[in-house]
């Protein structure tokens, strides 16, 4: 009896904790700062990041005036500050937000899985292999097929594994980077979003100029050859030939002039001589 | 007798070649270096253009200049005197940051002519092919239009006179074969004209970063230049439109690319640019586009030439 009055206790405090958090009742942050607020008791894999921050190049994508949108797990990278987010270069999904004090100061850390975007391409390919390794050891090989703030789901020679973002150790893809910007940037809160919709693309302020920098987690081999691509080059396009599309050609130009005689003929066959 | 005659002309030789040298060390035969040295003892702005001088800020070399007239060396230098260390030094900055600054256009310029020259190419190639398919075309329609209506009115000319217009049919029939066919060949005759359309990988080019999409190091250009393609060019307003948006503004009134403010125009910069997979928009008229604004580019950068030498001017009147 005792224990169940404690449970409901404890489901209440969190409930209105959990509520409070979302309203943004407890602060972390002194009053006057730009910051958000952050949940003390946030776990590593279910926190969620809000904040803008300036970007100059993530992987081999340089940006002159690029910004990164973070909100409710979602990340977006948009090479224009007027862009609109539907038109960023990189959106993705941000997983184990945790945040890091030292001597410089606090700063947020995360991992970005990005899995659209204009830009995609450009960092990654299909073919890529990519690795995820788990506490306990073993790494899966193959393609991250989904990505969500709790979980990941790989697709391996051996099926789709789902691994919780708190079992992974390491991961290792062309898609997938490490991220760290000061804490005034951005705000962590506790609440996790199960549905994340991405927000409206605000303006970078003069005081958002903060850089944030994003470490790849893989490195292509130089020494290995480079993945065949979908589309084959302009030069050999152009000097490709279409056996099938000539001989369609053919076959339309000859049965065009056939029927320009035939039809004629066929009709001259079939009326009546004109009398002499 | 041979001796003395040996020392006089060795004599006579050492004093001419002095007298070669000293007009050469003289590097002021020029009268607009004159023209140019009096004015700029009087003041470095009215000396240089208002680009230079922007220029010369930007690389930071303003103060270097300013030293140098003050150390008023020209006249003496001009009459032989050795140029001071202090003055040496200087010039040898200037110089080196000239140089340097000059390679670097260089090699934006070989960047863009590279690109230019594969699109071209590119361009070349789609146009000769359909020239090619457009001559196919026309061959075809004089043997629709004109072989067959002429067979089809060769067939009605002898029932021509006869009351019954049944006797005109087969001829009838070929004429309009030979019309149906020849509108038929119109229809792709337009559609030739377009061009044939190719696909292309994501492949920045040196317009990437002018419409601010993103780029990588092989299009990347130097601080100094990407400084001044975004100054605001002297003589108008302080703030106004910079050089790369004036360049924009002016491909955007003459319709190679839609208003960057919609969401076609950004598509449009998008390909232009090849930050994204084109999948069948490699064309003759993007292509086209794609030349046009990367020599605009390249002109625009050329100016930067144009800046130095007038630096240059100056210290060599100074």
């Amino acid at each position: 009896m005792k224990r169940s009055i404690v449970r409901a206790k404890i489901r209440a405090i969190m409930l209105v904790s959990c509520a409070a958090i979302t309203m943004g009742e407890f602060s972390f942050f002194p009053a006057g700062t730009n910051a958000e607020p952050l949940s003390p008791t946030a776990a590593s894999d279910t926190g969620t990041i809000k904040g803008n921050a300036a970007i100059k190049a993530i992987g081999p994508l340089h940006l002159s005036e690029g910004k990164v949108v973070m909100e409710q797990n979602q990340i977006a990278v948009l090479s224009d500050v007027a862009d609109p987010i539907a038109e960023a270069e990189l959106v993705g999904t941000i997983i184990d937000i945790h945040t890091t004090s030292s001597a410089t100061g606090d700063t947020i850390q995360g991992m970005a899985i990005f899995t659209k975007g204009f830009s995609l391409p450009a960092i990654d390919s299909p073919h890529e292999k990519e690795s995820i390794k788990g506490t306990d050891g073993v790494e899966r090989i193959g393609r991250i097929v989904d990505v969500t703030p709790k979980i990941l789901r790989i697709k391996t020679p051996a099926g789709v594994q789902a691994i919780p973002v708190k079992y992974i150790s390491e991961i290792k893809s062309p898609r997938a980077f490490a991220f760290s910007l000061p804490s005034n940037t951005a705000s962590v809160s506790g609440a996790l979003s199960q549905s994340p919709v991405m927000p409206s693309s605000p303006p970078l302020k003069k005081e958002e100029q903060v850089l944030v920098s994003f470490r790849p987690t893989y490195i292509p081999d130089p020494n290995k050859p480079p993945a065949p691509t979908q589309l084959s080059s302009l030069h050999s396009q152009l000097t490709a030939r279409h056996p099938g599309k000539r001989a369609f050609t053919l076959a339309a130009t000859a049965a065009g002039v056939a029927a320009c005689f035939a039809i004629p003929l066929g009709v001259a066959i079939t009326c009546p001589p004109p009398p002499r | 007798m041979r001796a003395r005659f040996f020392k006089t002309a060795i004599f006579f030789w050492l004093a001419v070649s002095l007298s070669v040298l000293k007009a050469s060390a003289d590097p002021d035969d020029l009268s607009e270096t004159e023209s140019r040295a009096a004015q700029a003892q009087l003041s470095l702005t009215g000396c240089l253009t208002r680009e230079s001088y922007q220029l010369a800020e930007e690389l930071g070399l303003v103060d270097h200049l300013t030293r140098l007239q003050h150390l008023r060396e020209h006249d003496r230098h001009k009459h032989g005197v050795a140029l001071s260390a202090e003055g040496t030094t200087l010039r040898l900055e200037i110089t080196e940051l000239v140089l340097t600054t000059s390679l670097q256009c260089q090699a934006v310029i070989a960047q863009i002519e590279s690109e230019t020259a594969i699109s071209v190419e590119i361009r070349a190639a789609l146009e000769g092919s359909r020239n090619k398919s457009s001559k196919t075309n026309a061959m075809a329609n004089v043997l629709a239009n004109g072989g067959l209506s002429s067979v089809g009115n060769l067939l009605q000319m002898p029932v021509e006179t006869n009351t019954d217009s049944r006797y005109e049919l087969p001829g009838e029939v070929v004429e309009a074969a030979g019309t149906i066919m020849a509108t038929g060949l119109g229809a792709v005759a337009l559609h030739q004209n377009k061009g044939a359309a190719l696909s292309a990988p994501i492949d920045p080019n040196m317009l990437a970063k002018i419409f601010k999409r993103p780029n990588n190091s092989k299009t990347e250009y130097p601080d100094v230049i990407w400084r001044y393609l975004n100054s605001v060019p002297p003589g108008g307003k302080k703030v106004g439109p910079t050089r790369r948006e004036l360049l924009i503004d002016r491909w955007i009134m003459l319709g190679r690319v839609p208003s960057l403010n919609t969401p076609k125009g950004r598509l449009y910069a998008r390909t232009l640019a090849g930050t994204i997979p084109q999948t069948n928009a490699v064309t003759i008229d993007m292509l086209e586009d794609r030349v046009a604004m990367l020599l605009d580019l390249k002109a625009e950068v050329s100016q930067i030439y144009k800046e130095l030498l007038n630096i240059m001017l100056v210290v060599r009147a100074l």
